[in-house]
């Protein structure tokens, strides 16, 4: 199913393939990511993009979850459960800001046919999330 | 362009945004609840912005891929304004269920 992705295809002035033309100019924002290389094929920005989507969403279940601790009635003392609350939402927040950084450098790597930037917040967000349920299923 | 490679991932990426929304639903449901009882009508409004902002989301992805495969033209990613807009409104939630657990420790 897979094949080599196409990194040009031809323009023909004056038919429908137009809108496939690179503009001359960039307008696009942001324009340190836009401003020099060449549009990647299209199906890695979409996969990029979706990246950036499940991210976000890591960052929103974050979010739900810090809500759901601080609703749940648990033997751990409340000093206990609400600093695991906050820090479920500022993972989550954290997790936000990442996913945006992360899918902006990774387009501006790929316009420029760079190496992929790593993202250290994974082994963070893992280490975390281990850790808080870990805490959570001994003191409960 | 192949049409089953050009429409699967402009289908995908849409399937993906609406996920997103769903998600974004849930947590604007739980914020709401932790809010509601003390900020009120705030709260409320809050909401319903929230609430034109996944529905935007949610049709505004369907939209743009039915355009993509109606026109049969190459698909465009969505990039630009929607993921910033998107992440800072992540943000914005997460600091304000911070402001309301603070307001309950009190």
């Amino acid at each position: 199913m897979e094949s080599t992705p196409q990194t040009t295809t031809p323009s023909r002035p004056g038919t429908a393939s137009d809108d496939l033309a690179v503009p001359e100019h960039d307008q696009r924002w942001p324009g340190w990511v836009y401003a020099a290389g060449d549009d990647p094929d299209y199906r890695f920005s979409f996969a990029n993009e979706r990246t950036f989507l499940a991210w976000i969403r890591t960052a929103l279940s974050l979010l739900a979850a810090g809500v759901a601790l601080n609703h749940i009635e648990l033997t751990i003392s409340p000093a206990v459960q609400s600093t695991l609350t906050s820090i479920l939402v500022l993972l989550g927040i954290l997790c936000a800001v990442a996913s945006w950084w992360r899918w902006a450098r990774a387009e501006r790597a790929m316009r420029r046919h760079e190496r992929l930037p790593a993202l250290p917040i994974a082994l963070l967000l893992a280490a975390a999330v281990g850790l808080i349920g870990t805490v959570v299923l001994t003191l409960a | 362009m192949d049409l089953a490679q050009s429409g699967l991932q402009a289908e995908r990426t849409a399937l993906s945004w609406q996920r997103t929304a769903l998600s974004l639903a849930v947590a604007t449901g739980a914020w709401e609840r932790l809010s509601h009882p003390q900020l009120g009508a705030v709260a409320d409004a809050v909401t319903v912005v929230l609430a034109l902002l996944i529905g935007w989301v949610f049709l505004g992805s369907r939209c743009r891929y039915h355009r993509a495969i109606s026109q049969s033209r190459r698909p465009r990613p969505s990039s630009e304004g929607a993921p910033v807009l998107l992440a800072l409104v992540t943000v914005v939630l997460g600091l304000g269920i911070l402001a309301d657990l603070a307001l309950l420790r009190r």
